[in-house]
């Protein structure tokens, strides 16, 4: 069972790091030309000097960010909310399934708030870490919210298995797994 | 109704087949790259539209033929307005965040009229700031009257620099129309006022009149390299012959202060001020309409500018007035 939680753990891990990749690649790149034209300083140092002097340019940067968040939280809803998987989710045979019925929008989204970069969402990335490496992998926080599981994409041989296991992990903390 | 302590079921809805999802995963991705990259332009466009509110020293680049009016389409040949570049200079002086201006020149010169706006604007800015100009390829005629307005000048020493001197000629079809017994019809009120229309032929006298008033042009010209370079009149109308001078020629007469590129200018900038200079460019973002329509700029009146007749194409006259110095004189 141990290895199954860390097995589920690690693609969970992989998958969202290929996410990352991918919504890095084409939804973050179009703006780094941006952020570069806004603050051409050097150094972290030089960095900060720049930004304290020039309140605009922060302005500007919250604005860009704002944007990137949204477009990288599209890519998860839209994905998740379609199909229940991402691309990084295809290539780890693992996909979202509601505890009701159907799966709905708020869902998606209540489930991926922790892309937000600003307060207070920021400091679910921490909540979403520590729930999932408490669970190994099973559950994070914002699933409970939203009524969501990540699990192994359901092999027709294993589908009971699977969901029995789904079913262990509504419990928190699950010491029976 | 399920039983107490039954856990609640997990329904797990068989997905579509795996080419589908993938094909969507792909789309969908592909879809929200292509809107980001639509908002990354709008957001270009209000953060960085017609300003450059970053960076502590601000760079106007003065590109191509220089014109009163606005700037061209993008698919046609570079021009400056002189109304935009008054605007970034005024928007600089005003810009508490920009410590120095650089020009950036690259133009075989243009309307008396704009060069004389831009150069005016220049002093102005100087009276708070430094203004810093650089000479590319080619800051003749009156792109070096705005040269000559800033604190300090570089060049390059091959650099087409001078060219002090005015321009009006223009072709006359006179013969051409007898030739082909086509009529000109002289309907005026006022006898000088077809003067230069190069459909008749020129007169001594209006040829005497439109001279005048390209001497009179010629003359502020002048008086304003002596000023701004700190040279006797005499001395500068020696070298107002239209003549373009390289860069290393111009240093020894002293129309130019240093043979250097633009981070020659910039590192000089750094020394004077005592700061790390972050440029900013300050230019004009053409709006989907201008660069659709390619407007071109209309011409200053044919006396008094350092650009031939309004019937030769400036494109032309660029790649005339680059390839062959004497053009000017």
């Amino acid at each position: 069972m141990a290895k199954e939680s860390s097995g589920l753990f690690l693609r969970r891990t992989g998958a969202f790091i290929v996410d990352i990749i991918c919504s890095w690649a084409f939804l973050v790149r179009p703006f780094a030309g941006l952020i570069e034209k806004s603050v051409s300083t050097k150094g972290f140092a030089a960095t900060v000097a720049f930004l304290s002097e020039h309140p605009q340019t922060v302005f500007s940067l919250n604005i860009i960010s704002l944007f990137v968040s949204f477009m990288v939280i599209s890519y998860f809803v839209l994905l998740q909310y379609v199909t229940g998987q991402t691309i990084g989710m295809l290539a780890f045979s693992l996909r979202v399934v509601p505890l009701n019925h159907r799966l709905h929008w708020w869902q998606c989204i209540t489930r991926n708030l922790f892309l937000i970069p600003f307060f207070p969402f920021i400091f679910l990335m921490v909540t979403e870490i520590a729930t999932l490496a408490w669970s190994k992998g099973e559950v994070r926080f914002l699933e409970r919210i939203s009524q969501t599981r990540t699990i192994i994409e359901p092999h027709p041989e294993l589908k009971e298995h699977v969901t029995k296991k789904a079913l262990r992990s509504l419990s928190w903390p699950s010491k029976h797994i | 109704m399920p039983q107490k302590n039954q856990p609640p079921q997990v329904i797990v809805h068989p997905p579509p087949s795996l080419w589908k999802r993938w094909l969507t995963a792909i789309g969908t991705i592909i879809t929200l790259s292509i809107i980001a990259t639509m908002i990354t332009g709008m957001l270009y466009l209000v953060l960085f539209g017609e300003s450059a509110p970053f960076g502590n020293v601000g760079v106007i680049n003065i590109r191509g033929i220089i014109l009163t009016e606005k700037s061209r389409g993008a698919f046609s040949s570079p021009a400056t307005s002189s109304e935009d570049v008054v605007k970034f200079l005024s928007d600089a002086k005003k810009d508490d965040n920009i410590k120095a201006v650089l020009l950036d020149i690259n133009s075989p010169g243009g309307s008396a009229v704009a060069s004389y706006e831009i150069a005016e604007a220049v002093k102005q800015v100087r009276q708070k700031k430094p203004v810093v100009s650089v000479i590319r390829e080619s800051g003749a005629s009156g792109a070096f009257w705005v040269a000559t307005a800033s604190d300090h000048i570089f060049a390059n020493p091959l650099s087409s620099t001078g060219s002090i001197g005015v321009v009006s000629s223009y072709l006359e079809y006179a013969g051409l129309l007898d030739r082909f017994n086509v009529t000109y019809q002289r309907l005026v009120v006022g006898r000088y006022k077809d003067a230069g229309s190069p459909f008749k032929r020129l007169t001594g006298e209006e040829k005497r009149i439109i001279q005048g008033k390209l001497d009179i042009v010629g003359d502020v010209f002048v008086k304003a390299v002596a000023e701004n370079r700190n040279l006797t009149l005499e001395k500068v109308r020696e070298y107002a012959t239209g003549m373009v001078f390289l860069g290393s020629e111009a240093k020894e007469m002293g129309l130019i202060d240093e043979l250097g590129s633009k981070q020659d200018a910039i590192d000089f900038i750094e020394k004077k001020l005592n700061i790390t200079a972050q440029l900013t460019e300050y230019q004009k973002v053409p709006s989907l309409i201008d660069v659709l329509s390619g407007a071109s700029a209309r011409f200053a009146p044919t006396t008094g500018q350092t650009l031939p007749s309004p019937y030769l194409d400036p494109a032309r006259f660029e790649a005339i007035a680059l390839s062959d110095p004497t053009f000017y004189s």
